[in-house]
């Protein structure tokens, strides 16, 4: 038992050592198994877009240049640098001051004069009223364009029109009232004029017919083709516009011709016949220089202008004549050297907007090389950048941008000449970082789009390249920053938090880019923490504090940085966890402590504040302090806020913690101080998971301190506990156990045997079942319950082997001999038993003597004597059972040899009583020989009874010879010599059954044998020679019990 | 056989602790069995088993009463259980031999007995019951030993008429008788006689020592005629009418 008993404290010591020890695998749940059920946190890091790229950087796709028109006809009727609102003012000045006239001579003769006259001021008043709604039309389109203003402009020339009507009105009235007048040409070429202005192109039409036919010669005429021209002009009927057009560049003395010849161009390049155009256009130019070197525009439409307007068209015509190569000698040829390297300039830009950069490079590369420490070469260069930036050529692009900056950037040579510059240095300086950057974050946008490694090293280069040749740190924390994201993007985490820590060195806590990098640089650097299995590695097995490794303690600078600027919210409560953690994994429990008491604190709902919690729980569970874990649990249990779920656990760790706290207590105490220690914690948590661990062992210490009666209330409270855990359920099966032993020692026998059969029942495979079948089988048959007995022998035997099984025939055997009433079962049993096989030969002789004895009983003569036989036999051959053997012999002699002794009767007739003496005495003398075979087996007992019926047979042979009847012939003293002789002969035989009895008498006491047989010999020897008084006496012979004071 | 765990489980799981019994708990057992009821006397037992699970006390008890109930095999089982724990206990052996004696195993019952009764005091149940057996077989020699120390030390509770002591005297006088010491014989019986003892079996050895031995007739006279108030025993009583004409017939 005391083995069992420590067994079972062992048990209970594993479960507290579980506790201590830092191997979990496939154990029983513990304080530590549930605290090391720490879920990881995961910060996931923000995704940060990428700044849009500049405007320098919006991709230019080519421009459909055939769709340019020449700017309107009607910017032309006045000279550059002529102010409209001037000359509006004066035509209504002049329209007041005619209208006033005509009315005034509305009856004279020359009305008609003053009618075409102030027509003509509507009609300059109608062209003013529509250039400067046209123009400012225009201008709110541009906004609109920029996004500057939201509606949607609208050009309203009602205005103009109003005008025109009038004029229409008075021209009307002229040719009702003065067809024959010299104006009436005029007349009638305002009057087609006025009706296209407004709409009317039919009648306006009509009008322009009746001109050119009723007046061929008149100036009007070429007004009118003019019109007409620009009428298909607009309508972008080119052949038809021309048509007209020709009828005007006929003559050079029109005052149309050059404004004619220019729309000709147009005619031509929009039909294709562009280098005849150009040659129009060269002719405009030329017109235009003879008349700048002229005395005017005498009336024609300004040639200056119109030249100009040529100049900058032929930019447009050039490219589908010539080729770039020849640019600068055609420029110069035609518009003179000094507006050469301008018009090339703009030829490049052309070449730009047209997508031809081959073409446009050559000329900005024939530009810079001109003028290399120019400005424009410098801008030049700028847009040879652009160009290739936009049209997503890399390689020249790049090639492109790095001539930029080692030609244009700090200490080239262009720099140092333009060094006095200093605004065209700093713009120039704004401009390649401002490239530069939107490129490198262009190529980053590529690389987080495209995942890709190249695009991903392309941009790491770009960055590279930013940082060393960028002096500027206008936009270092947005580099910084994103060269971070990138670097984190490519998985170096350490050269991100760098990057990132740039960003936060600078201290600029309002920038845009702080916050983020403060955040960030602690996330890079959380993905260099250590694997838990890393950690396993570096803690291994030590309880001191760790140190951290190099890129731990980045983390840690990093997060406490973070931390002490962002003391709540966001993923402060994730990031404190993580570094409180590590604290906890490397042991560092003194920083470890306030770190996650503070999260509980501040975030008590937040799930990591129940990580917290297990984190504290299971460091004050390492460090095996359970009263601080006790301690500590009771002070979690008070802040507010806390999940069910996190009460919950620390409830049960508190629980288990004072158990520990009790289990640490009772070490080393006597068991009954251990057993009252345990009994506290029972009161206290009385819904503690130890409960059942709790009443075990208090019921072991108990058991263990003698105080068995408190063992069995706790076994008794253990088994009938409804518990779930399989520990328990073995604590259940095990006080099961204890209880039948303890029943049994405590002497309830019969509720051992119970509690026995029950457990055996219960736990059939247990392999002490089957013992315990017996044990309560050996119980219930001391209780003489003999049905319950052979059911727990029966099942034991039906489990057992061999002899084992065997030896089990001849207890039932012995149990239903006991009964009496059942002798067949008891022989049968008995015979069962003789068949199997038993390491006990002595019970063999006893089973057999036990038949015998049976058959005995039950008068079965021939079966006993069969059996008594097999008792000598087997005693014989076993060596063993010689009491047995000598009392089956003794037995067969008595009933046979004596018997036969016995019977034989001396006759009367003294013929043959002499025969008859002689036999007998020859059975005497056989009798006596075999009695000597009882005592050869030298059992005291029957030696006794040997000696005591050899005196009983030869006190017979003397009584016998006595008691012969007297021969009848035999008279007187004849009588008396006959007694004399048979006393002669009788009483030797009496004297040595005397000797036989005081010698059976005298051996059982030497022998200190006391039965029937000396009882018998006793009272053969009284009636031989009787002893005075004591054969009279009678002897108390009661047995005494001993009551040992009760 | 796999022999059964009980005997195993008697081993004391630990001898470091003192083991009190409170007195009251065996004044309650004592009580209990008196009524002779089973489950009291289980309850009673246990409660001191639970305190000490050898306590000689309760464990005797409990076979004395499982032996009174004919439970041998319980009785036996108890005492052996006993035995093992107190090897040198003659109050368990000696009931063990009572227990075997019932069983009819005599020759197990004299073992047991003679060994509770070895090293036993000389006034032991053992020895009693020893002695009782030796007289019963007329070995008188070995009884005469220890019955003179019992005597000497029960002789005064004669008075009490203690069955024990009646028996003892008788059988002492018996053997006193055995031996031919007739005077110390008749110093016996008187003692019985002077202490009131009323037992017939007593009262007739007595009477028939009288009447063969004693010197005074009228005192063999008396011990007859108080027999002869005494029994209701007609056997006994023809014994006694029987003596009364031997001394009748005596000069």
């Amino acid at each position: 038992m005391v083995g069992k008993i420590l067994k079972y404290l062992v048990i209970a010591f594993f479960f507290s050592s579980l506790l201590s020890t830092s191997a979990y695998a496939k154990r029983k749940k513990t304080v530590g198994d549930i605290l090391r059920k720490i879920e990881k946190v995961k910060i996931k890091k923000k995704k940060t877009f990428l700044p849009e790229s500049s405007k320098y950087l919006a991709p230019k796709g080519k421009v459909n240049l055939r769709s340019v028109k020449p700017p309107a006809s009607n910017r032309f009727y006045y000279d550059e640098g002529t102010s409209e609102q001037e000359l509006e003012k004066i035509t209504d000045e002049q329209i007041n001051h005619l209208y006033g006239m005509t009315q005034k001579f509305s009856k004279s003769k020359r009305r008609g004069e003053l009618w075409v006259r102030l027509a003509e001021l509507y009609v300059d008043k109608a062209k003013l009223i529509e250039l400067r709604l046209q123009t400012d039309y225009d201008n709110k389109l541009k906004l609109k364009s920029e996004g500057k203003i939201k509606s949607v402009p609208k050009l309203n020339l009602k205005p103009a029109e109003a005008y025109n009507k009038k004029s229409i009105q008075l021209y009307e009235y002229f040719v009702r009232d003065f067809p024959k007048d010299p104006k009436m040409d005029q007349a009638l070429f305002f009057l087609g004029y006025n009706y296209f202005e407004i709409g009317k192109k039919k009648a306006g039409t009509k009008k322009y017919e009746q001109l050119t036919k009723r007046f061929p010669k008149s100036p009007y005429v070429d007004e009118s083709n003019f019109a007409l021209g620009e009428y298909y002009f607009e309508r972008e009927k080119w052949k038809s516009a021309k048509k007209h057009y020709d009828q005007i560049s006929k003559n050079k003395r029109s005052r149309l011709y050059s404004f004619a010849l220019y729309k000709t161009a147009w005619c031509k390049y929009k039909t294709g016949r562009t280098k005849s155009g150009l040659k129009d256009l060269e002719r405009v130019i030329y017109e235009g220089r003879k008349a700048k070197g002229g005395s005017g525009a005498g009336g024609k439409v300004s040639q200056i202008r119109l030249a100009s307007e040529a100049a900058k068209d032929i930019v447009v015509f050039y490219p589908e004549v010539y080729k770039a190569q020849n640019a600068r000698s055609y420029f110069t040829r035609v518009l003179g050297e000094k507006s050469t390297d301008k018009m090339l300039g703009k030829l490049a830009f052309y070449y730009v907007d047209k997508g031809n950069k081959s073409s446009a490079k050559y000329i900005f590369k024939q530009l810079i090389s001109a003028d290399p420490f120019s400005v424009k070469a410098y801008e030049y260069q700028h847009e040879i950048v652009k160009m290739y930036q936009a049209a997503g050529n890399q390689k020249v692009f790049k090639k492109e941008l790095f001539a930029w900056i080692e030609d244009y950037g700090p200490g080239s040579l262009w720099r140092k000449e333009n060094k006095s510059k200093k605004k065209l240095i700093a713009d120039s300086d704004k401009l390649i970082e401002s490239t530069l950057r939107n490129y490198i974050l262009q190529l980053h946008q590529t690389a987080q789009n495209s995942r890709a490694k190249y695009s991903q090293k392309l941009a790491k280069d770009g960055y590279d390249m930013y940082f060393s040749s960028i002096k500027d740190k206008t936009h270092a924390d947005q580099m910084n920053f994103f060269n971070g994201e990138l670097l984190f993007d490519m998985q170096d985490y350490v050269g991100a938090a760098k990057s990132y820590n740039k960003v936060v060195a600078t201290g600029n806590k309002k920038g845009k880019y702080y916050n983020q990098s403060l955040l960030n640089s602690v996330l890079s650097l959380e993905k260099k923490i250590p694997s838990a299995s890393e950690v396993q590695k570096i803690v291994g097995k030590s309880k001191e504090p760790v140190p951290f490794t190099t890129n731990l303690k980045s983390f840690e600078k990093a997060t406490l940085k973070y931390l002490s600027e962002n003391d709540k919210g966001g993923d402060t409560v994730a990031i404190r966890y993580r570094l409180g953690s590590l604290y906890y994994y490397f042991r560092q429990y003194d920083k470890a402590l306030p770190t996650l008491n503070k999260i509980i604190k501040d975030n008590p709902k937040d799930k990591h504040a129940q990580y917290s919690v297990n984190q504290i729980l299971d460091i004050y569970n390492k460090k095996e302090d359970f009263v601080g874990l006790s301690s500590v649990s009771n002070q979690l249990l008070k802040v507010p806020g806390l999940s069910k779920a996190a009460v919950a656990k620390i409830t049960k760790v508190k629980g288990d913690a004072d158990y520990q706290v009790t289990e640490k207590a009772i070490a080393g105490k006597d068991p009954l101080a251990a057993a009252d220690e345990l009994m506290k914690f029972i009161q206290k948590n009385p819904k503690s998971n130890h409960l059942t661990l709790s009443k075990f062992n208090a019921a072991v210490n108990y058991e263990k301190a003698g105080k068995m009666n408190k063992a069995i209330g706790l076994y008794n409270d253990v088994m009938n506990s409804r518990v779930s855990a399989a520990k328990d359920k073995d604590l259940k099966k095990k006080a099961r156990k204890f209880l039948a032993f303890l029943y049994e020692r405590t002497g309830q026998y019969a509720k051992a045997a119970g509690m026995f059969e029950g457990f055996a029942k219960k736990f059939p495979k247990d392999p002490d079942s089957t013992s315990y079948h017996f044990n309560a089988a050996v119980i219930y048959n001391a209780l003489d319950f003999y049905t319950s007995s052979i059911r727990n022998y029966t099942i034991f035997q039906k489990r057992s082997k061999g002899s084992e099984r065997n030896d089990v025939n001849y207890t039932i055997a012995k149990m239903w001999d006991r009964r009496k009433k059942y002798p067949s079962k008891a022989i049968a049993y008995y015979d069962k038993f003789l068949k199997g096989p038993t390491k006990n030969p002595a019970s063999r002789i006893e089973a057999a003597y036990s038949i015998a004895r049976i058959h005995d009983k039950l008068r079965r003569k021939s079966l006993s004597e069969k059996w008594y036989k097999k008792v000598i036999y087997r005693q014989k051959k076993a060596g063993v059972g010689a009491s047995y053997a000598a009392e089956a012999k003794f037995k067969l002699i008595e009933r046979n040899d004596f018997k036969a002794f016995k019977n034989i009767k001396i006759p009367a007739n003294s013929a043959k009583m002499a025969g008859a003496v002689q036999k007998k005495l020859g059975l005497l003398n056989k009798l006596q020989e075999k009695l000597k075979l009882v005592v050869a087996y030298d059992d005291a007992y029957q030696i006794v009874a040997a000696l005591a019926l050899q005196g009983e047979a030869q006190n017979h042979m003397a009584d016998s010879i006595y008691r012969a009847p007297i021969p009848r012939s035999l008279k007187g003293e004849q009588v008396k010599q006959y007694k004399a002789g048979i006393d002669k002969l009788a009483k030797p035989f009496k004297d040595q059954a005397l000797v036989s009895l005081d010698a059976s008498i005298k051996k059982a006491y030497d022998l200190q044998v006391y039965d029937k047989n000396v009882l018998k010999a006793l009272s053969l020897r009284d009636k031989i020679k009787p002893q005075p008084m004591v054969n009279e006496m009678k002897v108390l012979k009661s047995l005494w019990l001993s009551r040992a004071g009760i | 056989m796999r022999k059964i765990l009980l005997c195993a489980l008697l081993i004391l799981p630990s001898h470091g602790f003192a083991k009190s019994v409170d007195k009251s708990l065996y004044e309650g057992l004592s009580k209990v069995m008196k009524l002779k009821n089973e489950k009291n006397i289980v309850e009673a037992v246990s409660k001191i088993l639970a305190i000490d699970e050898n306590d000689v006390k309760a464990l005797n008890s409990l076979a004395v009463f499982y032996y009174e109930a004919k439970k041998y095999n319980m009785a036996k089982l108890v005492l052996d259980r006993g035995i093992k724990a107190h090897p040198n206990n003659q109050d368990f052996k000696n009931n063990l031999a009572l227990v075997y004696f019932a069983k009819e195993e005599k020759r197990k019952a004299l073992v047991s007995l003679k060994e509770a009764a070895t090293g036993a005091k000389s006034d032991s149940e053992a020895n009693l019951n020893l002695t009782s057996i030796y007289v019963e077989h007329r070995d008188y020699e070995k009884a005469l030993g220890p019955l003179s120390k019992i005597y000497s030390k029960i002789k005064s509770k004669l008075k009490t008429k203690s069955r024990a002591a009646v028996a003892l005297t008788n059988n002492y006088a018996v053997s006193q008788v055995g031996t031919k010491d007739y005077a110390s014989a008749e110093k016996t019986f008187k003692s019985a006689q002077e202490a009131g003892v009323r037992d017939t079996n007593l009262l007739y050895n007595y009477a028939v020592f009288m009447v063969n031995q004693g010197k005074n007739k009228e005192d063999a006279y008396k011990v007859i005629s108080r027999l002869k108030f005494l029994t209701e025993d007609q056997k006994l009583l023809r014994k006694v009418e029987l003596l009364e004409k031997t001394l009748d017939n005596k000069k």
